[in-house]
């Protein structure tokens, strides 16, 4: 393999590229998924070619195929290198990428135990024994289950040097319980809090899958008479296996550069945080702290260097409330006069370009001792969320909607029950800012196993972490309707 | 990597020869696809890929396991053939398998055309500097994508069936923003055939959008009469077609349920002007001609005059429930009125007008409420004219409600949701009640 790294960079200089890079990957996958008492689909899928990036005169093009022989090789490179010239005629300002040292390196997610190496047969009784304990519950209608693993294997080449060998391997379970009243004509449905994550089977092994099935069950059950919530403003505490999708939305998101300098415009679109509010903007109550880290233990988006061949590291977004940073790759660099890149690169397939993708991005934990039963204590007429649901953010990131699996009424500090129908609404610096209390223990990953970006739509696994955490005086929305 | 149907047929025969399972079916999905992305005024990345993919199933009496493969030679094809063979030995016996279907016949709805599956990479340059230089002479910063690509699928099994298939398809959108960051207009279209549309012209259609969006002014959230144009419509769609399965409905756990039991077919549900086909032959918006497992696809009628006609229906809920099966459409075809925006825009006393939606979700399946928001060109509209640009809403509705309070519609025409994306749509722009529910500043 490494004879054709050195023939598809060898190829794409001689045809007239100034620097050029290679990645050989193959992806495998594979997806379990189960309904009541009968396995609905096992499948396993492999995808295996190269993907060949060049510039030409400060111009880039990309050509990827998966026929990996030689000849086509030449054909990929050539092709790339045609079209970077091509495009010369709509392009201005050159692009530079800063500088990166050459690396001659191999990197693993550290696992213990290889998904793709447990027999099959464990996933299946795994997940049947899951929707039969959820279905012994009485009123749990239905119980879908499933589990998908995903391998990258990838070895970069680039024509300054670096060889960079990576296995990844993430790990996704799910489980959907639904209660049903038919007399009522009525549905509810409460989804595992388990999170998809950058590891192996023993986090499978880890969770307490049947008994969660059950409470699961149970609480999908009372949610189909849960009292429905009175519109009007909360103090909002949300758990982590909430928080995470909010920080990935409000905060992680409108943290990418490109589209800061408006490079998403045309789909998902620009950001709030724009270059001159660097260093000065109040993005958050001054305990407030975002950490930005693609080395992270578990993280989705955690490998050792990213596509473009520079290695991970972990940096600040926001510090004590003020947004300080950027996720920047190595083109993006110059763009606001930076010398380094911090690896945001990624490509979700040999055949895709890489461009600048999410790193995990995090809550720190609050500095001073609190446990979620203080937070509760603390709130009178409040709210608390467990578990993703609904989500939705404006193109530049300011207004957000999001539901949950599951909340809870808080009265005099206590938790008084659950209660449906509810969703918080807010407007993203203002939501931030209204943040009055970080736990500093209970910190957990959540994340995202499929995040869209860019044109052709690429995917990328990212996780967020955090501790309970507290927002006062939240517009807390009624979504019940009748139509 | 064009594939013929000779090709697809001699490819599919060698790995079925491979197969030792009861059954064996094989489906071949191949995409030759070129892109190419600009904003900022400049172009930004490019790139051509070629990929097949052989899917594979492998069933043993009622146990079956699937294995997908996109290298081709003797070695590999029969290693992922034995991997769906060992998979589906492992795989519990599955009480709802239905055995494999034999041979069928299938439509030739066509929409394949050449230039568009293969255009050169100038094709492409030259579509980006020429909506660069639009954007550039009116002084906004223009985004946009183009893209063009051929599709070829091919399915067959042990049992005889054999269907093959091929679409190219070319997309173009584009997103200019004025200079001060206040106005943001979006145009966008896609179509079998590049000679059949204009990226020009739809660049221009966004940079105009990008200065009438300018500095828009606050109106109170609240339910208005509502404008909404055609690629808002598509997205309002798509939604609710996720819910038109009858297993799901009779199962209790969709709108299309009944209470009590049973599900909507025969009931009225939206407006008397509402009516949703799909039609994977009607020529101005071509679907494959069969589904994933070689069922044939044909004209399905959803909704006619507001009554709930059809539901999806599984090849194993149908025999269930003793009905046909009715496969999920592939495109949707909603039935316009006479007239364009601009005539609702005219006949609309005091009214928003909505160029699109964004960011679509499900809020609460029961009653298909949504939650998403508005995007690229928000006004309002007085007196049969647009007044002024209002700021962007955050809105929560439901397509149910939105297809019962229609008034007056425009001319059905082929366009592109934000969510919806290629997914083949006829629509027209409709005027609605429609619910807003907070402001943003969102440009």
């Amino acid at each position: 393999m490494r004879d054709l790294v050195k023939r598809a960079l060898d190829t794409a200089k001689s045809k007239g590229a100034s620097y050029a890079d290679v990645r050989f990957a193959r992806f495998t996958r594979q997806g379990i998924s189960t309904r009541e008492k009968r396995v609905t689909s096992i499948s396993s899928s492999e995808s295996f070619g190269v993907g060949i990036r060049v510039l030409v005169d400060g111009t880039w093009g990309f050509a990827g195929s998966s026929r990996v022989e030689p000849a086509e090789i030449d054909r990929v490179a050539a092709e790339a290198v045609a079209i970077a010239k091509a495009n010369r005629v709509a392009q201005t300002r050159p692009v530079t990428l800063v500088p990166v040292k050459a690396f001659k390196d191999t990197w693993q997610t550290p696992l213990t135990k290889d998904p793709f190496k447990i027999p099959i047969e464990r996933k299946v009784d795994l997940l049947l024994a899951i929707n039969a304990e959820a279905l012994k519950v009485k009123g749990a209608a239905f119980c879908n289950s499933s589990m998908s693993f995903a391998k990258e294997e990838k070895l970069f080449g680039s024509t300054e040097g670096s060889e960079i060998e990576q296995v990844i391997i993430r790990s996704n379970p799910s489980f959907t319980v639904t209660a049903v009243d038919r007399a009522a004509g009525k549905f509810k449905t409460r989804n595992t809090l388990a999170e998809p994550m950058g590891a192996g089977w023993e986090y499978i092994e880890s969770w307490p899958w049947l008994e969660e099935a059950n409470k699961a069950a149970e609480q999908a059950v009372q949610k189909l008479t849960a009292k429905s919530v009175e519109p009007g403003k909360y103090d909002l505490i949300l758990l982590p296996s909430n928080l995470w999708l909010t920080i990935h939305e409000s905060i992680g998101h409108p943290t990418e550069l490109d589209r800061a300098l408006g490079y998403e415009a045309n789909y998902a679109g620009t950001s709030f945080l724009t270059p001159e509010k660097l260093g000065k903007f109040q993005l958050g109550s001054r305990i407030v702290n975002f950490v930005a880290d693609r080395t992270q233990r578990d993280g989705l988006a955690t490998a050792g260097y990213d596509d473009d061949g520079v290695p991970t590291t972990e940096w600040d977004l926001v510090k004590d409330g003020i947004f300080v940073d950027y996720q920047i790759t190595r083109e993006q660099a110059a763009w606001i006069k930076r010398d380094r890149s911090y690896a945001t690169s990624y490509a979700d397939s040999w055949a895709s370009v890489p461009f600048q993708r999410m790193p995990n991005v995090s809550l720190r934990p609050g500095k001073e001792k609190l446990a979620l039963e203080e937070l509760i204590a603390g709130t009178k007429k409040g709210l608390m969320a467990a578990g993703r649901s609904s989500y939705s953010i404006d193109q530049q990131r300011y207004n957000f909607q999001f539901s949950a699996q599951l909340f809870w009424e808080i009265r005099d500090g206590k938790v008084v029950g659950l209660i449906e129908d509810a969703a918080y609404q807010a407007i993203t610096p203002e939501f931030w800012n209204s943040c009055d209390a970080i736990a500093s223990e209970g910190y957990e990953l959540g994340g995202s196993f499929n995040d869209g970006k860019g044109e052709p739509g690429q995917s990328n696994a990212v996780s967020h972490g955090c501790t309970p955490t507290r927002f006062r005086n939240i517009n807390i929305l009624n979504t019940a309707r009748k139509v | 990597m064009s594939l013929t149907k000779d090709e697809s047929r001699a490819l599919i025969s060698k790995i079925l020869a491979f197969s030792r399972a009861d059954e064996c079916s094989v489906s071949i999905e191949g995409e030759d696809s070129a892109n190419l992305r600009f904003a900022s005024n400049e172009v930004t990345t490019s790139g051509s890929t070629s990929n097949i993919v052989a899917s594979i199933t492998s069933s043993f009496g009622k146990r079956s396991g699937s294995a997908s493969i996109n290298q081709f030679d003797d070695a590999a094809l029969e290693r992922t053939v034995r991997r769906s063979e060992e998979t589906a030995r492992f795989a519990p016996e599955d009480p709802e398998r239905m055995p494999m279907l034999g041979e069928q016949r299938f439509i030739e709805p066509g929409g394949f055309d050449e230039a568009t599956a293969h255009a050169a990479p100038e094709v492409r340059a030259l579509v980006a500097k020429r909506a660069i230089e639009v954007a550039k002479s009116r002084k906004v910063v223009a985004a946009g994508f183009f893209t063009n690509s051929g599709q070829y699928s091919a399915i067959g099994n042990s049992k005889g069936l054999f269907g093959f298939t091929r679409q190219s398809l070319a997309t173009f959108s584009s997103t200019a923003r004025t200079a001060d960051g206040t106005g943001s207009g979006w145009a966008g279209s896609n179509s079998e055939s590049i000679a059949r549309f204009d990226p020009a012209a739809l660049a221009k259609t966004a940079v105009d959008k990008a200065f009438l969006s300018a500095r828009p002014r606050s109106l109170e959230p609240g339910t208005y009469t509502t404008i909404l144009e055609p690629a808002a419509v598509a997205d309002l769609l798509q939604y609710m077609t996720f819910s038109l399965d009858a297993r799901s409905s009779d199962e209790g756990r969709s709108f299309f349920a009944v209470r009590g039991g049973g599900n909507k077919i025969g009931q009225k549900v939206l407006s008397e002007q509402f009516s949703l086909s799909s039609d994977p032959g009607d020529p101005r918006l071509p679907a494959a001609p069969f589904t994933g497992e070689g069922f044939p696809t044909a004209r399905v009628p959803w909704i006619e005059q507001g009554n709930v006609r059809n539901l999806g229906y599984s090849r194993f809920w149908a025999q269930k429930q003793n009905k046909e099966p009715v496969p999920f459409p592939q495109n949707l075809i909603m039935a316009g009125g006479t007239g364009s925006v601009a005539d609702l825009i005219k006949s609309t006393k005091r009214g928003v007008l909505v160029t699109r939606l964004w960011y679509i979700r499900f809020v609460d399946p029961q009653s298909i409420l949504l939650t998403g928001l508005t995007r690229d060109g928000t006004f309002l509209v007085e007196n049969g004219r647009i007044k002024y640009p209002v700021k962007n809403f955050r809105w929560n509705d439901s397509p149910i409600s939105v297809f019962s309070k229609m008034d007056a519609m425009s001319v059905a025409v082929r366009t592109r949701g934000s969510e919806s994306e290629d997914f083949p749509i006829i629509c027209p722009a409709i005027r609605t009640q429609f619910t807003f529910s907070s402001l943003s500043d969102a440009v």
